[in-house]
């Protein structure tokens, strides 16, 4: 597996190191922004810039190649890193250790790190990975991400405490449009420079808006709701290689009656729990079958508890398509 | 009717005097007149190197004009005026109509002294972007394909930049949206920096494309096709009327009535009207509790399901997921 390190800084610095590295390994300047990957680890470009004092962007739009590692090391620059995945389909950041997707379709494409902490981002190979990150000096959030917020986050978002702030959420609407529109531009375009540096400046106005106020999720779903209903999420995630649990246990997990459960599910969610569990199942399926780390098809399926591989087969072709055996990489060994 | 002299420019010295000619107050990021000038408010920004702003959302209370007189000839004032009532620019004995349904994007040389008038009980929203001469010059380095563009926008006699025209439909759509947040939040100025530079991208984004040809239209025909966008808007929640019934209302022909459209909004009268009642549609989903049904019968779309698919189509995300996220 391909190794990347690299830091952040406020100002461009950062950038430059990781570009001189990029060259080495066959990448190539396009301009003072963009950079195009080397050939052999991805086919497409990221591109940077300084938005305002304290605050600069990169956004990259790329497929990679072979499975890779992009580590990010801890400086001590006072940052905060918003992260925005839009890719098609789900990447693995791993925080001390732990292993989170993030994606749009995982409904959990936004991402907030501390720069004092290490993570490191495995994205999906031969899948294109679109993604977008604010370097967001301290300063500029101060007011935002105030003590109450940490403290009230720590009970549904904040994975690990220790007062370096990690948690992840949604992309809200409006931020998704921006980013809908941003995805079908292309770096060169000539007003993307200024464009991009808009879309920063408003991302980040959403996020300071989202997060100072706090205000419920309209067509009230209550905070609480949706926390319980969160803990019942992340279980399914957690256990997507057992069987549906069923509702019944969900519902307990969530403290409410059953009815009352799977309708605020399906009202956040848009999809009962049953099929957010085997739409997210699928994906994991997907992403074992192209891991290239398994011999054969039914060493992938027997991973997964009982069940039968002509069920997981019939699902997994529901969902994208094709037959598991199309997708499957071999392990080389 | 009052009258005031003042000056405006990058560098946000003038705000002070600025208040003090017309007898108010600098508090923070506002400047706050007497309301017997203007109720409302005035929110002035340093943006970027070599750009500031005042975004306004007010009314006047009287008759003023404003006479502008620089010190300094090394910007140009961008504004974007969506006055409803009357106001004037003149310069050089030259008047012109400004606000929502006239000019509503005008270009001035920080060089020309002009007065601009406006009448009480005008309901103003605007957003005035002052930018260095240099920053243009050094964008424009940068793009060279731009060049041209901008030499149509100089005047080369006098070497100064002068320019009435209409902001696109995506522009004003901008002004809105940076019109729907709470001025005393900490975020609006990042709100306020970002719709700077989302207009300043949107009108490079026409120049490339060609988009801006209002200059060769004649003055009485633009003025038709002005009236019926704004018969378009007033009528938002109607089904569309069909373009001979618009061209008719325009005295013009079919053709000549979609070409002339077309050519001032950069959109077809059809599209101009969709993207509009879509827009309107987020809107009220948004600012509003109805439901997504309530909403597409609001806006009398033919149905659910067309609603659903024009907005997953505009928006790139459908209504169902738009609220659950928002």
């Amino acid at each position: 597996m391909v190794e990347i390190t690299h830091k952040y800084s406020l100002t461009s610095e950062w950038h430059e190191e990781l570009t001189e590295k990029l060259i080495k390994l066959g990448g190539e300047v396009v301009n003072r922004n963009l950079v195009m990957m080397p050939k052999k680890i991805a086919d497409g470009s990221f591109y940077y810039t300084e938005v305002i004092q304290g605050l600069s962007v990169i956004i990259w739009d790329l497929t990679y190649k072979e499975p890779i590692l992009v580590k990010r090391l801890k400086t001590d620059d006072d940052l905060y890193i918003i992260h925005y995945d839009f890719s098609d389909e789900m990447n693995l950041i791993h925080v001390d250790g732990v292993k989170h997707k993030i994606g749009y379709k995982a409904n959990l494409g936004l991402g907030v790190f501390d720069n004092g902490t290490d993570n490191v981002f495995q994205p999906m190979v031969g899948e294109r990975v679109f993604a977008m990150r604010l370097l967001v000096a301290k300063d500029l959030l101060k007011a935002s991400i105030s003590k109450d917020f940490v403290k009230d986050s720590n009970k549904n978002r904040l994975k690990s405490g220790r007062n370096k702030l990690f948690f992840y959420d949604h992309i809200d609407s409006e931020s998704k449009i921006l980013l809908h529109v941003i995805k079908s531009k292309t770096f060169l375009d000539p007003g993307f420079d200024i464009y991009i540096r808009g879309i920063s400046l408003q991302l980040l106005a959403k996020f300071i808006d989202r997060y100072n106020n706090f205000v419920s999720l309209p067509h009230s779903i209550s905070e609480k709701e949706l926390e319980a209903i969160n803990i019942t999420k992340d279980y399914l995630l957690d256990n997507l290689f057992q069987k549906f649990p069923g509702v019944i246990l969900l519902a307990d997990l969530a403290e409410m009656s059953i009815s009352k459960y799977t309708s605020l599910f399906k009202k956040i969610y848009a999809s009962t729990p049953s099929s957010f569990f085997w739409r997210e199942k699928m994906i994991l399926v997907d992403m074992l079958l192209k891991s290239g780390k398994f011999n054969t098809l039914s060493d992938v399926m027997s991973e997964f508890d009982n069940i039968k591989i002509s069920y997981l087969t019939s699902k997994y072709y529901t969902q994208f398509g094709k037959n598991p055996s199309e997708n499957f990489v071999e392990a080389p060994w | 009717m009052k009258n005031v002299t003042h000056r405006y420019g990058v560098e946000l010295d003038w705000v002070e005097s600025y208040a003090e000619a017309l007898e108010g107050k600098v508090e923070g990021n506002f400047i706050i007149l007497p309301d017997e000038i203007h109720t409302g408010f005035r929110y002035f920004l340093n943006c970027d190197y070599g750009i500031s702003a005042q975004f306004m959302d007010l009314v006047y209370n009287t008759d003023i004009c404003f006479r502008q007189v620089n010190e300094s000839d090394d910007f140009v004032a961008i504004y974007y005026n969506l006055t409803e009532g009357e106001a004037i620019f003149i310069e050089n004995d030259v008047q012109n109509q400004l606000g929502r349904w006239n000019y509503n994007l005008s270009f001035i040389d920080s060089s020309l002294p002009h007065d601009y008038i406006v009448k009480q009980g005008s309901k103003v929203i605007s957003l005035c972007i002052f930018i260095k001469k240099e920053v243009i010059k050094e964008y424009l380095k940068k793009n060279p394909s731009l060049k041209n563009h901008l030499d149509s926008i100089f005047d080369p006699a006098q070497n100064t930049i002068v320019k009435f025209t209409r902001m696109s439909n995506k522009s004003f759509h901008i002004l809105m949206n940076l019109h729907s947040k709470n001025v005393k939040e900490e975020s609006f100025s990042f709100h306020l920096k970002a719709a700077v530079q989302f207009l300043l991208a949107d009108y490079i984004e026409a120049m490339t494309l060609d988009q801006i040809v209002i200059d060769t239209v004649n003055e009485f025909d633009l003025k038709d096709i002005i009236k019926s966008q704004a018969y378009l808007i007033k009528n938002i929640d109607y089904v569309f009327p069909g373009i001979d019934f618009l061209a008719s209302e325009s005295n013009m022909s079919a053709s000549k009535y979609k070409t002339l459209f077309r050519k001032i909004t950069g959109l077809t009268p059809n599209a101009f009207f969709l993207n509009n009642k879509l827009l309107e549609s987020k809107r009220l989903l948004v600012e509003t509790r109805l439901s997504i049904t309530e909403v597409s019968d609001k806006l009398n779309f033919t149905n659910h399901s067309y609603f659903t698919v024009k907005f997953k189509e505009y928006f790139g995300i459908g209504p169902k997921d738009f609220i659950k996220q928002m």
